[in-house]
């Protein structure tokens, strides 16, 4: 008579192989990572610079930028911050993957997630601006 | 053989592990993030899907914006504008559908598919520093234009 467990072992599915990945590509990925982690850090400084000449010009011009403006320039310094934190988080995650292996990789790979979501809302934004700017130009 | 060591005692736990280093970690790739870049297709898809929209749209807006303008300095920067965004839309645009098309290779049991797409995320990584670069350059040419209109003097009327 067979054990049970024996059972379950033959009919469980052949385990895939654990992927590795080449050197060559280790180093891509550490290449990708680091320009990552310039990119976040790049965009949280510009986001930062643009809320800041955002009050100094509103300061400077006693309010006189309007409100449609002053929301759009929120709106896309918002945008820069998420993309930026996430963009830093993806390549924070593959330098930890690299010294310490699994799961900041997948942490890294949520990290890009969350950024292609980005990416579509971007995309529909600025298609949303270029019809309300055509309309704009069009009415008499 | 020192003789202070006693030769039939069971293997210390230190001796069956060695301390780990950093060289001793393999980066092998779980299941669970093979998962999570499969899952992945469908986003790249609708962004690359977005991003032509978006293109699409800015084509028109273009087109109708130059033909109602009057005079080419109303025209210009539209123009400019338009030929400097497309090749860039049109490359992420390409990059998203490439990276779409390998995630879903990867869905379905290609595991050779990884590294494409490891290879896109770098090209991702590598066009957006491409594309901040030239963002600085024009805002910084945006402020120095605006610096020296604003020092001009006025032109008589």
């Amino acid at each position: 008579v067979t054990p049970p467990v024996e059972i379950a072992a033959e009919a469980a599915p052949p385990a895939s192989p654990p992927l590795r990945l080449s050197e060559d590509r280790l180093r891509r990925l550490q290449r990708a990572a680091g320009r990552a982690r310039v990119l976040g850090v790049a965009g949280l400084s510009a986001s930062t610079l643009l809320i800041l000449g955002l009050l100094v010009a509103d300061a400077a011009m006693s309010s006189a930028l309007s409100q449609g403006t002053v929301v759009l320039m929120l709106f896309v310094a918002c945008l820069l911050i998420a993309g930026s934190s996430q963009m830093y988080g993806y390549g924070k995650n593959v330098r930890a993957f690299l010294a310490d292996g699994e799961p900041f990789l997948l942490r890294a790979f949520q990290n890009l997630r969350r950024l292609w979501i980005l990416w579509i809302g971007t995309s529909v934004a600025t298609a949303l601006a270029s019809i309300v700017l055509t309309l704009k130009r069009l009415r008499p | 053989m020192p003789l202070d060591t006693n030769p039939f005692a069971p293997p210390r736990t230190v001796e069956l592990e060695p301390p780990v280093s950093a060289a001793d970690i393999e980066p092998i790739v779980s299941e669970r993030s093979l998962r999570e870049l499969a899952r992945q297709a469908p986003l790249l898809r609708g962004a690359a899907m977005m991003a032509g929209l978006a293109l699409a749209v800015d084509t028109v807006s273009t087109i109708l914006q130059v033909g109602l303008a009057k005079t080419a300095t109303e025209s210009g920067p539209r123009i400019v504008s338009f030929a400097v965004g497309l090749p860039i839309s049109l490359f992420f645009i390409f990059l998203a559908r490439g990276g779409a098309r390998h995630c879903r290779r990867l869905a379905r049991g290609d595991r050779a598919a990884v590294e494409p797409i490891l290879d896109m995320h770098g090209r991702y990584f590598a066009a957006s520093g491409v594309l901040a670069l030239i963002g600085i350059a024009v805002a910084v040419c945006a402020v120095v234009v605006g610096l020296v209109a604003a020092r001009s003097p006025v032109a008589p009327t």
